[in-house]
């Protein structure tokens, strides 16, 4: 399974870490070193790192789903998610389940990308 | 675009990048540096205030960032190290990305080439699925023993070839990374050494608004800053109260008011100059966060042995030097420009006898002997008289007096525009990029000022612009953490495109 980190504040990262059906295996939380921290404009401090693993059956919207509730429990919620086929920056606040998920397929090209009926 | 974002002197190209919001922030700008007298603020909101205010004297802030890259030891080393990372490593690159029996290309290529043939599948096996049938690059692995290159280029193409440059590339790699990460941890975040480039700059900036604006302005910027909560403005602020408290504040007093009449700013500007003065025979303590470790560790148990009252700029330089036990500081600088002037004695002969080089890498050499040749100059004004330098409304008033790198205005990406008749008011020698506006008359998107005033630099800009332009195109090979992720993505797509290889990061 591919790895993937996921980059963000720190209250958007843990709300991704403790949601338990986020489909991102062997996951691990970690500080973020200054230069994400410094290219996203966040404070010192409150950029953390969810690095895991992600099954190329798993569902596009699914994932997306996860990371807009996890969205809600944080005043900045822009990640930077990269995996071995790309790599993303994207701002979840205001944008609909479709846009993100629109975004989201340049980084993550391997999982399944069909629109739920 | 962040609110902070008015651009900045990039270490990896050696030119000021000059940002704006919009057409009223370039005009304010303008302003600024074309009329006389204080420029008028007419914003009410603070965070407009401060737009304004921190746009009309970004030149100072990022002229310093430059002045401090000429005088820090570990700032040329590690552009040096870029440099050569490049030179040995572009023509590896370029051998991959044209050998027809690859179709995937991971990256960073030594990240790639230490992993073991059994771990190089298992990723993979990960990445692309089990039954994939692409045809990755397959270098020779070279993690632990291996023919360690004790010179600086591989030359020649001779058997082992790829091997000796992944060796060499590795051991650069290593020691790049290492320098510009900085070695000193604070809890959660590590100091790199870009929290004392920006201590350094901000100062000057802050001494550039009182002298461009007034007092009142000066400290509305100072205020505005102990409010933000940003990395390098938290930084600043910290160090404001160390220098006005003259002694460690503990956490629970914060935040406390900036007095700017208390702060002494001449311990402060001499505090941040020697952390860029470092020489390479004082080992670690060469690296500008290691010397502030130092200093900090040593005021905040007692400021008043670090910093006595009664000292001026050069002797305050002697005093520290003394106190931590390093080469003094003249002697040190001229004998780093000496230890520099060897790596570029030891490329130029390299490549003199190498015939596998070209064009890029004799600009590489020739932006190198130019970044020396500023340093020299540089080394010697202040060697003549430290506090022309350290004395921050001195500083200010003298730019032209110290090499300058070129300054590149990018109106385009803001909206902003202006008459090329009127940008060249500034400087007859500016490039730009021109369409013509609804009047016939010629507007410039961008324009690029190879020198603003007389001081100007050594470096020979055209190398310099291809330099760039070929080091920016195989960054992620070499160095994808300096790419953004939309610049990671258009590079992939550019080398699927051009050479029909997909990219595949190690991570």
């Amino acid at each position: 399974m591919p790895k993937v980190t996921f980059t963000g504040d720190a209250e958007l990262i843990r709300a991704l870490d403790e949601d338990s059906e986020f489909p991102l295996t062997e996951r691990t939380r970690q500080n973020a070193v200054d230069q994400p921290t410094e290219r996203m404009g966040f404070e010192l401090g409150s950029v953390e790192i969810l690095v895991g693993h992600l099954a190329a059956g798993v569902h596009l919207y699914f994932i997306v789903e996860h990371l807009l509730k996890a969205a809600r429990s944080s005043k900045s919620p822009r990640l930077e998610i990269c995996s071995p086929m790309g790599r993303i920056s994207v701002d979840l606040a205001g944008k609909s389940d479709k846009e993100v998920a629109a975004l989201l397929k340049a980084a993550l090209p391997f999982v399944r990308a069909d629109e739920p009926a | 675009m962040n609110l902070h974002d008015f651009g900045g002197f990039s270490a990896r190209n050696l030119i000021v990048d000059v940002r704006f919001r919009s057409q009223a922030q370039f005009k304010h700008f303008w302003g600024a540096w074309t009329t006389s007298g204080p420029p008028s603020v007419p914003a009410q909101d603070p965070n407009e205030r401060f737009l304004l205010i921190g746009s009309g004297t970004t030149l100072e802030h990022e002229f310093r960032h430059y002045h401090d890259f000429l005088l820090s030891y570990s700032s040329l080393q590690t552009y040096w190290f870029r440099l050569q990372i490049f030179m040995s490593g572009l023509p590896l690159v370029l051998q991959v990305l044209e050998d027809p029996d690859v179709d995937v290309v991971p990256f960073p290529v030594v990240a790639w080439a230490e992993l073991s043939p059994k771990e190089r599948q298992a990723y993979l096996e990960d990445a692309l699925g089990k039954a994939h049938s692409s045809r990755p690059w397959s270098p020779p692995y070279i993690r632990g023993s291996g023919p360690s290159s004790k010179g600086t280029f591989v030359t020649g193409r001779e058997p082992g070839y790829e091997q000796q440059v992944l060796h060499l590339l590795s051991k650069q790699v290593f020691i790049r990374d290492n320098t510009r990460r900085g070695t000193v941890s604070a809890g959660a975040f590590a100091l790199t050494p870009r929290f004392l480039f920006e201590l350094s700059a901000l100062l000057a900036q802050a001494f550039a608004v009182n002298q461009t604006y007034g007092l009142a302005e000066f400290v509305e910027f100072l205020a505005y800053l102990s409010r933000d909560k940003s990395m390098y403005a938290a930084f600043f602020t910290r160090m404001l109260v160390l220098f006005q408290e003259r002694s460690a504040t503990p956490p629970e007093h914060y935040p406390l008011a900036i007095n700017w009449t208390k702060v002494d700013w001449r311990a402060l500007s001499v505090m941040a100059t020697w952390c860029m003065l470092g020489c390479h025979q004082d080992g670690e303590i060469a690296y500008p966060e290691r010397r502030w470790a130092r200093v900090y560790r040593a005021a905040i148990q007692d400021f008043e042995a670090v910093f006595p009252r009664y000292l001026n700029e050069p002797d305050l330089l002697r005093h520290l030097d003394s106190l931590f036990k390093v080469t003094p500081f003249d002697e040190a600088l001229r004998a780093t420009s000496d230890h520099l002037g060897v790596f570029l004695a030891e490329g130029t002969r390299a490549i003199r006898d190498n015939p596998n080089t070209a064009e890029p890498h004799e600009a590489a050499l020739a932006v190198f002997e130019g970044l020396l040749k500023d340093r020299r100059i540089l080394v010697e004004r202040f060697i003549a008289e430290p506090a022309a330098f350290c004395e921050l409304p001195r500083h200010m008033q003298s730019q032209q007096d110290w090499p300058l790198c070129p300054v590149h205005l990018k109106l385009w990406e803001s909206g902003a525009y202006a008459l090329k008749e009127d940008l060249n008011r500034l400087h007859a020698d500016a490039r730009f990029n021109l369409e013509r506006n609804a009047r016939d008359e010629a507007c410039a998107g961008d324009v690029l000022y190879p020198q603003l005033f007389s001081g100007g630099t050594a470096v020979p800009l055209d190398q310099l612009l291809l330099l760039n332009r070929l080091v920016h195109g195989f960054e992620i090979f070499l160095d994808p953490h300096q790419l953004n992720p939309s610049q990671e993505m258009d590079a992939r797509e550019v080398f699927m495109t051009r050479y029909g290889k997909s990219l595949l990061r190690v991570h």
